[in-house]
Order: C-alpha cells, then sequence, then structure tokens
C-alpha cells in the first residue's frame, strides 16, 4: 500500500506535538538511584598513558569471572538473602485470537508454579502503567481480551528453583495453546502511527542568496501539513507538490526519475546473553533491588518506580536501587528493555529476591527488535548527474508498543538524504503500531533501513541514465562542512574521498571484467558500492563523570554510562592521561546514585538563573556517544581535578605564586608534571602533597552537547575558570561533604536553540563489497570486502577497528541471512532459536578479506567520531548492490537468502 | 530417568554428587549448582557454541569441545571436564587467554569462554598430530567456524588463534 501526504487528509488522527520528556531521577522523592560494581583491572592492561594493551575489563572476562547479570544470583550479593524464587513470563504466541485464561492442567504437578500474577492481580493492586513507558497496552493482558502484539505477556509464574522453571517452560513451550487457553479469533485492528511523526520538508534554491525553505518539527512545523489547517501548512504542502511534479516520470524538467517501494526485515539484536536479572524488595525498608545488565539504568529505575506510583498501590515500593552488571552484548536492545518491570513486578508478589533468565526462545519472543521497514523513494537527477530531488516515504513497524520508535523514525528522517545534497526532499517518517514485538532501539537506529533504500535507490539511478554508480555518488555527496538537507549543519569530511578510494580500487575497476569472466562460471560474479552517513549522539547529549585520585596517585573515573563490549571502560579509563598524566586504574560504569551530589533538576524549559537547571541529566547508553561525549566530560573533570588539585599542590612543593605557573606552562612527561625551571614530580608525589594539604581530589561533573557544549566560569578556590560543563561538585581531601561550585556567565541552550542549532555530529562510511551468486541455488557468498570510515582522531585503534569488524559482520546478516516473518509465524510466536535465526559465521563474513579503512583524521583537531553505528550502515546496501551487479535483477528486499534470489533469477 | 551418582573431574578436581538427574545438562550443573558461571548460557540448541567446554575420556586421551547445554551429566560421568575457569594456572594465563586479550579478540566476552574451550582443544590435536603451516587456518576455521561471535566479526579471535598455534613449539610441522 502506497499512501501520499494528500490521500491521508481524511484518515489522520489528531497529531501530538512533538516532545521529549527528560528522565528526572532526583525529582522522584525518596527514590535512591543506581549503584554498580567494579571491574578492578590488571595491573598490566595499560600501555601508557593514553593507550591500552587491552581491555581493562579484560582480564574478569577471559577468565570467566561473575560480571554479567545472568551468572548472579541472590546469594552472591552482599545483604540480600541467599534463597530465590525463579520466575517465568508467559507469554501470548498469537494476536488474532482472545486468551480466554492460563491453563496449566496438562503440566504435570511437578511443574506447577507455586504463585502466579495476572492482569488482575495488577488492577486490583493498582500498579500503574509508566509514564516514562510510553503508556500503550497493559504489561500483562488482562483475561479474555485479543493480545495487544504477539508476545505480550500474560502471567509471571513463580518457582523454587531453576530446574524447575527450566522444565516447566520447555513442556510449555511444547504445548499447541502454549498454556493458555485460546478463544474466538478475531481479525487484526487497523494499523495506526505512533506520534509523533517526522516530516522535513526541504527546499533549497540554487541561488545562495536566496533563503531556503526548511520545514520541520525542528525548525518550528509543521510536523502534520497535510492536514491543511494553518497557512504554515499549506504552505508546506505547496512544496510537497512542487516536489511531486519533479518526480513525476513525465516531469517538465527532464529529470530522469527512479521511484521504487525498498522493504528491510525484522532482525533481533541477538546478543548473546538472553536477558536476565534478579530483584528483591527489601520489606524492611521498602527498597526493590534491582540487577540488570542494562543499557539505560536510568529508565529502568524510574519506570519500576512509576509501577508503584499510585497512592493505592499497597505493594509495598518505596525506594529502587540498581546494580548494573556488565551485559553480554546490547546493539541497543537493551535500552528501554520492558525486563525490568517484569522484575520488579515480580519482586513486588515475593517474599525473597527473584530471578529471570529467559532462554533463547524466550529472547527472541520478548526482545526488542529492528524495525521491519518499508521506503517509499522517489529519486530524481538531471543530465547532469546531479540529484535533484528526492521522496522519501519511511514506514518503520514498531509492533504493539511504541518504546523508543518515534525516536527511531526521526532519526530515519535525517538519515532519509543519504549522503547527498539534493535541494528538493520531501521526507516522511512514521513509525507503525502493529501487532507485531516490539521493535526499538538496535544499532543503526532507523538509519539502516533508511540507507538500504537510497543506496539502492541511487545504484538504479546510476544504471537508468548510465553513469557509473560510484561517479554518481561522487558528484553528489555532501562536502565537509555542508549543511544536511534534513537539518544538521555539519557534513561530515571524507566522503568524496571514500568514493575516490572505492572507485580506484582494484574491485572496482575490475569489475566488468570478472563479471563478464563469470558468465562461464558456475556462479556470478558482482561488485556494488554504498556510501552512508549516522549521527553519532543524539544531537542532545548529557555525561556524568566523576574522576577522583588517592593519596597514591590511583585515579577512578566513575560514570553513569555503561560498556556493552564496545571498549567505553577502557576508552575513559584512557581519556584521564591527557590532563592526568596517567590512566586510571579503576573505571566504574553504570553509576547514578553518586551523581545525586550535583543536585541537578532537568526540564527542558530554560532555568537561567537556576545553576541546577540543565535540559538532559541521565542518559542511556547509547547513539555511538561515548567516544566525543562521555570522554569529553571525564577530560573536563580531569582538568578541574588538575587545576584546583595538582597544580596547586605542585606549586607548593615549587614554592611559586598562583600567578606564576598556569596550565598552559605544565605538561605531563614519564608520568611526572612538568615545568620550565622546576623539578617534575612524579603523579603520586603530587597526589600524596594534594592529600596531604587539603586539595581538590575529586572532580564530579555534568556536561550537556547540542552542537557545542555548555561552557560556564566556576570559581574555586577564589579563582575562576572556565570549563565546558554544566555542573560541578568537589571534594577536598580530608572533607566527607562535597561542595558543589555554582556555574556563572553560562552559555546555555533553549529548547528552542537546541532543536534550531540541530547539533547532531555525522560520520561517514562506504563500502565496496564483490559476491558470487551461485547460478543453481542462488545463495550469496561475500568474496572481498573494501570497508571505509572516517572515525576522526583515533583513541584506541584496536577498538576502533574492532567496531568496525563488527558492523561489517552485522551488515552482512542484516543483507543475507537474518530473517524473522513480521507477524504470525515469526518471534513472537516463542520457537525461534538460533537452529533458524542465521547470525553470520566466520566462513560468512569473508574473514581476511576485508581490508577495514579507517581514513586519517581530517585535521589536529579532528573530533573522534563514533563510528559504531555509521560503520554499519552502507555494508548492506553495498551487498544488494553487488547481487544486483551480478545478476542483473535489481532487488529491493533484504535478507537476499538464495531463496529470495532463486525466485527472482535464474542463473 | 534413573538418578546417578555423579563422580568426575573438573579443572583437576574431583566432583561427586549423589542421586543427580542423568539427565541435568552441564551447563546447568556448572552454573546453577556449582555456581562456576564462566561457561556461559546462550541458545541452549547447542548451534552457537558459547557453552564449550573440553572433555577428556582419561587423561592422556583426546581434549574434545563438546556443547554443554546438550551433554547430559550422565555423559560426562567419570570423564574428565575443563572449564574457563581451569585454564590458568599458577604461572598465569593461559596463552590462548593472554593473546585473546592482546588482540582485542573479544568485546562483550559472552562468547570469549567457549572460544577458548574450542581453541584449547584444537591445540590439544595439534600437540598430538601437528600439520603444515598453510593449514592453520583451514583447521582454525574448523575448531572455532561455528562458534558465534556478534560483537567482533571472528577477525581478533582467529587471528590471536593462529598466533598461539604458531608460537606454540610442536604443533605445525
Amino acid at each position: 500500500m502506497r499512501t501520499t501526504r494528500r490521500e491521508i487528509l481524511s484518515t489522520v488522527v489528531s497529531g501530538i506535538a512533538l516532545s521529549v520528556t527528560p528522565i528526572s531521577l532526583l525529582t522522584n522523592a525518596g527514590m535512591e538511584a543506581a549503584k554498580a560494581a567494579t571491574v578492578a583491572p590488571p595491573p598490566n592492561w595499560s600501555d601508557g598513558p593514553g593507550r591500552a594493551r587491552h581491555r581493562i575489563d579484560g582480564l574478569e572476562k577471559v577468565t570467566g569471572e561473575k560480571v554479567y547479570a545472568r551468572d548472579f544470583h541472590a546469594r552472591d550479593l552482599a545483604g540480600w538473602p541467599d534463597q530465590e524464587d525463579v520466575v517465568m513470563v508467559m507469554r501470548a504466541p498469537l494476536a488474532h485470537r482472545r486468551i480466554e485464561d492460563v491453563d496449566l492442567s496438562d503440566l504435570p504437578a511437578a511443574l506447577q508454579p507455586k504463585a502466579r500474577v495476572t492482569a488482575a492481580d495488577l488492577e486490583r493492586d493498582h500498579v500503574s502503567i509508566a509514564k516514562v513507558d510510553y503508556p500503550e497496552g497493559d504489561y500483562l493482558l488482562p483475561m479474555g481480551k485479543v493480545p495487544d502484539y504477539i508476545g505480550q505477556a500474560v502471567a509471571i509464574l513463580f518457582y523454587d528453583d531453576y530446574f524447575t522453571m527450566d522444565r516447566a517452560r520447555r513442556e510449555i513451550r511444547s504445548q499447541v495453546q502454549q498454556g493458555l487457553r485460546f478463544g474466538e479469533e478475531v481479525p487484526p485492528g487497523p494499523e495506526t502511527y505512533f506520534q509523533p511523526e517526522t516530516s522535513i520538508i526541504h527546499a533549497r534554491s540554487p541561488d545562495p542568496k536566496v533563503r531556503s525553505e526548511f520545514l520541520s518539527q525542528v525548525t518550528g512545523g509543521p510536523v502534520r501539513p497535510q492536514e491543511n489547517k494553518t497557512a504554515r501548512d499549506r504552505e508546506a504542502m505547496a512544496w510537497v507538490d512542487k516536489i511531486r511534479a519533479m518526480l513525476q516520470p513525465d516531469n517538465k524538467d527532464g529529470f530522469s526519475v527512479v521511484s521504487q517501494s525498498y522493504e528491510t526485515q525484522v532482525v533481533d539484536p541477538m546478543f548473546m546473553e538472553p536477558e536476565s536479572g534478579l530483584s528483591w524488595l527489601d520489606r524492611s525498608d521498602g527498597t526493590l533491588h534491582l540487577l540488570i545488565g542494562t543499557q539505560s539504568p536510568a529508565y529502568d529505575v524510574t519506570a519500576a518506580v512509576a509501577l508503584f506510583a499510585d497512592p493505592l498501590c499497597k505493594l509495598g515500593v518505596k525506594n529502587v536501587e540498581l546494580i548494573a552488571a556488565y551485559p553480554g552484548g546490547g546493539f541497543g536492545g537493551r535500552d528501554t528493555s520492558i525486563l525490568c518491570l517484569f522484575l520488579a513486578l515480580s519482586a513486588a508478589y515475593s517474599d525473597q529476591p527473584v530471578r529471570i533468565v529467559y532462554d533463547r526462545f524466550e529472547q527472541f519472543q520478548a526482545g526488542i527488535k529492528r524495525h521491519a521497514s518499508r521506503c517509499e523513494v522517489a529519486l530524481a537527477a538531471g543530465s547532469d548527474g546531479k540529484l535533484r530531488a528526492i521522496r522519501n516515504y519511511v514506514y518503520l513497524n514498531g509492533g504493539g508498543r511504541r518504546n523508543v520508535s518515534t525516536y527511531v523514525a526521526q532519526v530515519a528522517g535525517l538519515q532519509a538524504t543519504g549522503a547527498y545534497a539534493i535541494p528538493m526532499a520531501d521526507i516522511w517518517s512514521r513509525a507503525l503500531r502493529t501487532r507485531a514485538v516490539t521493535a526499538g532501539s538496535m544499532r543503526g537506529f532507523g538509519s539502516v533501513q533508511c540507507l538500504f533504500a537510497v543506496e539502492t535507490a541511487v545504484d538504479e539511478l546510476a544504471q537508468k541514465i548510465g553513469v557509473d554508480p560510484i561517479e554518481l555518488r561522487r558528484r553528489n555527496v555532501l562536502a565537509p562542512g555542508q549543511t544536511i538537507d534534513t537539518g544538521a549543519p555539519v557534513a561530515p569530511p571524507g566522503l568524496a574521498e571514500m568514493c575516490d578510494r572505492a572507485a580506484q580500487h582494484r574491485l572496482w575497476r575490475d569489475r566488468e571484467e570478472r563479471r563478464a569472466a563469470s558468465a562461464n562460471e558456475d556462479y556470478a560474479y558482482g561488485v556494488g558500492f554504498a556510501i552512508g552517513m549516522k549521527n553519532y549522539g543524539t544531537g542532545a547529549n548529557a555525561a556524568l563523570d566523576e574522576v577522583a585520585i588517592d593519596a597514591e596517585g590511583r585515579i577512578t573515573v566513575t560514570t553513569n554510562v555503561i560498556d556493552m563490549g564496545t571498549g567505553t571502560a577502557t576508552t575513559l579509563a584512557i581519556a584521564t592521561a591527557k590532563y592526568l598524566g596517567a590512566n586510571a586504574t579503576a573505571v566504574r560504569t553504570g553509576y547514578l546514585r553518586p551523581f545525586d551530589a550535583l543536585k541537578l533538576e532537568a526540564s527542558f524549559k530554560m532555568q537561567a538563573d537556576n545553576p541546577r537547571w540543565t535540559p538532559i541529566i541521565y542518559e542511556s547508553t547509547k547513539a555511538a556517544s561515548t567516544s566525543s561525549k562521555w570522554v569529553h566530560g571525564v577530560e573536563q573533570a580531569c582538568k578541574v581535578l588538575l587545576q584546583c588539585g595538582l597544580l596547586p599542590a605542585a606549586r607548593e612543593i615549587w614554592g611559586v605564586a598562583p600567578g606564576d605557573v598556569r596550565l598552559a606552562d605544565v605538561l605531563w612527561e614519564g608520568g611526572s608534571l612538568q615545568a620550565a625551571g622546576h623539578e617534575p614530580l612524579p603523579l603520586a608525589a603530587l597526589a600524596q602533597h594534594a592529600h596531604d594539604r587539603g586539595h581538590v581530589v575529586s572532580a564530579m561533573i555534568h556536561a550537556f552537547f547540542s552542537g557545542r557544549w555548555v561552557e560556564a566560569d566556576y570559581t574555586v578556590s577564589d579563582e575562576t575558570y572556565r570549563w565546558q560543563i554544566d555542573a560541578l561538585s568537589l571534594l577536598r581531601a580530608g572533607q566527607t561533604e562535597r561542595e558543589l561550585v555554582d556555574r556563572k556567565n553560562a552559555r546555555l541552550f533553549t529548547v528552542e536553540s537546541i532543536w534550531e542549532g540541530n547539533g547532531q555530529e555525522y560520520g561517514g562510511s562506504a563500502c565496496l563489497a564483490s559476491v558470487r551468486v551461485d547460478r543453481k541455488t542462488g545463495e550469496v557468498r561475500l568474496e572481498e570486502a573494501v570497508h571505509l570510515t572516517g572515525a576522526g582522531k583515533v583513541l584506541q585503534q584496536d577498538l576502533v577497528e574492532g567496531q568496525l569488524e563488527g558492523c561489517f559482520a552485522m551488515g552482512v546478516g542484516q543483507a543475507l541471512l537474518e530473517y524473522l516473518p513480521t507477524y504470525e509465524g515469526g518471534a513472537g510466536d516463542g520457537l525461534w532459536n538460533l537452529h533458524r535465526y542465521h547470525v553470520p559465521l566466520s566462513a560468512d563474513v569473508a574473514l581476511g578479506r576485508v581490508e577495514t579503512v579507517i581514513l586519517p583524521p581530517e585535521s589536529n583537531d579532528a573530533p573522534a567520531r563514533g563510528i559504531s553505528e555509521v560503520g554499519l550502515v552502507p555494508v548492506a546496501p553495498a551487498i544488494g548492490n553487488a547481487v544486483s551487479h551480478a545478476t542483473g535483477v535489481r532487488f529491493r528486499q533484504l535478507p537476499l537468502t538464495a531463496e529470495h534470489v532463486r525466485a527472482a533469477w535464474r542463473g | 530417568m534413573e538418578p546417578i551418582d555423579l563422580a568426575f573431574t573438573l579443572n583437576g578436581e574431583a566432583i561427586s554428587r549423589k542421586a543427580m538427574p542423568a539427565d541435568m545438562m552441564l551447563v546447568d550443573f556448572l552454573r546453577e549448582e556449582l555456581g562456576l558461571t564462566g561457561t556461559k548460557f546462550c541458545c541452549g540448541i547447542a548451534v552457537c557454541r558459547v557453552c564449550t567446554v573440553s572433555v577428556a575420556r582419561t587423561e592422556s586421551a583426546h581434549q574434545v569441545a563438546i556443547r554443554s547445554c546438550t551433554t547430559p551429566l550422565k555423559d560426562i560421568n567419570g570423564h574428565i571436564v575443563t572449564t574457563v575457569e581451569g585454564l590458568a594456572d599458577k604461572d598465569g594465563l593461559h596463552p590462548l587467554q593472554d593473546a585473546f586479550l592482546e588482540n582485542f579478540s573479544f568485546q562483550c566476552g559472552y562468547c570469549c569462554p567457549g572460544f577458548l574451550m574450542g581453541a584449547y582443544a584444537l591445540l590439544d590435536k595439534l600437540r598430538r598430530q601437528p600439520i603444515p603451516k598453510e593449514a592453520v587456518d583451514a583447521a582454525i576455521e574448523d575448531a572455532v567456524g561455528q562458534h558465534i561471535c556478534r560483537c567482533t566479526g571472528y577477525v581478533r579471535y582467529h587471528r590471536a588463534i593462529r598466533q598461539v598455534v604458531l608460537s606454540t613449539p610442536g604443533l605445525v610441522t
């Protein structure tokens, strides 16, 4: 089904204005925030200041220590009772019949649960739907209703031990109705759209003196111009009509046009550790304890609190504490996962700690997915090979719960013009509410889908107008710093260079010859190229970091960000070297509680006179933000520590006045602070002196970014400094109370300036891939590839390369292997596992035949770009274009399984 | 199925339990009963190989990489089992562990113990039957090619194993 803005005029529901609700833990009275375990690194992980010999968390992982949530029992945690319940969450395997009841009558007596909780219990006990959890649907389906989506939870079953629960869930899974009694069939309701939608209409004049028209919610709307309610709506729709006219096959401009629909499949993040966790409601003080391997500790805590917020709820939860374990993979799938809510509910109905350990079938059924998508793209180019207009209507299947789907649609919209300058653009990106398994955050966040569509369309257009596909791209890629047509101000560098490098590569140069040579082989050979961009960070990022130094000079970093394998802990540990001359010796990830000391107050409305105000306090770990945002936070905290703690100590030792040796006069060399004319001072000696004299030994900061960092003046010990942070708390040696330092002369943001400034930062990546397609079976085998990325400043080469290698493999899975039916027969039926969901193995990823190219930094002060998402986006379209080159058939639907290829091509 | 009296060697130590369910899976016994959580659970159906441990029939027998998620206790009774917790000794980490660290082989690390144990069995095989240098890549693929890692793209796992194979005397002809 295709829709246009004109066609849906009569069917739209009223829109909800775009709003982003900042999470404010500190406004939840009485709530205890999170804490987490510290990984103590081995002494030899460091490779000198600013470098790592191996991951700081490596020793624990390589020796099998308990670091993942699944490894822990209640008995492992200090202060928790030893005994625990083990819980199974029952789910509905369909959403087209009523669920009349839980029916465990076929379960042997030994496998019967000792207790169960259903929707009736939640209703009786006034359990709330958490507002922060996007209030759609029920956590547990009320009996007699049709599930909102396939895989919706129905009941919580309690067991005494893991073995009994595990046998019971296998038995239940083997039953036709999976422990439920199905009722009458009810046809699924109509698909609707989660609100808000993302609409971007851009009309750029060829005359640079004429102001471009840019209509989107980030510039005051309109959000739904098709409603035609205001003059602005009508103005927008006039542009829509003009763009549509340009994209007609018989357009008066003589443009060549490709107009097609492109589809991608549901993908499971398939992180290796199925979600697991512990919870315990300590009724002695009403504290609900959670242990989860999560990307979003602040969300988990806030959502859990909200469950019990109704004054009529007497389940006894007063506070929530969370321990964030190292996640066994994440890729977005552990960001705002519903697991925390089931842990919280289970604990509230048990007298002892509770443990949930999904098996892989349950993880497929319950876990967040990558949205299946359809992009309706029309793309026009002139005879000069310049792109002139694009329409990209993006449909992302969000499933039954909104989760973060509207944000995914928003980011998809930002990528909807690809890596190109296209003067006329009509972008409309929407998340559908359907009966599918809930989709949400997953690596790429809407970009994978959009880039597959755009990069396939560009390839088609090149073919149509007879221009080399890389050359067409080369003529249209954004220049460094150029405004992106979807609104962000600064395009990344390196896009043209990536095109050039690919065009000169032997894979591309020889591609026609090798393709022709394969005509007599049992395979068809082809080469494809794709290029893409992806924002890193969210355009409104908040980082929390504390850096402390003890009397022996050991540095500890504490942060709210977590490390899901990307190397965050290691990166933050080496980030201290810039200002402190040494790496951290410990990094505490996933902490929220200590940052209460900043006493921050969050709201999106600016409070210029309130030094405690900030737009966002806590963010989940997402959007490849660590290398740019949290590293900045750590560096700023180190700078504070140097200027207010170590430098004063050095001056005292050197016997100089404050004005005589300043920050610019010192440098670290060989672990010692040096200044001309003075003896070098080892870090340990400085730290000891700072501790002896009561100087600052801990700096805790909050930093906020939207295109630039908030910066402000801070006065410490009568000296005023300007730092790029918006909140500061210090601890002086010998003191137990921290000291808040109010900011002054701050360069803050208003809500409007955040939107209008559109502080998105971008990275670019490209992929050149060659394939062999079996003429009999249709099987696609990757032969070679070149994977290019503009990383900017590289903080730790091994970590960057590792991320790109992982991106590449995930792109191969997206292109060729991974598939889940969207609705019936898909992951929600509880019967999916790795026997039929195929993620890439080493033999699938052209091991040893992929060149990973990290472009040199464009300048000495190039930023460290987050590349763990952007590296993924060009891979699938490059492979798709290669298959089309090999077969001569254009494939517009992923994945390109042998069956799919064979159906369209007889080699 | 009748319960069994369990007696086997785990990481050099004798383990014995009376009247254990014969069909309890080894991974569950290790993790839930013994609290040895180094061996991980992922798919539970012997596909991903995250749960790989090494088993030998006797002290001198071949090390065989097996999937503990589908190996019932009755099948390892009397055998010698090595898990990731048994790799390091008083002298330090196993060379595979060192190589995995130095090559930044893993990211989230959840599949790391499975790769270690698969490679551990490979080293034992090569010790008994060395291979030409040019056959090393294929041998590594044969040993760990079915192991799933979602983070890394496998590059650095294979690189590290190759490094250990080539630097350990007696494995390559």
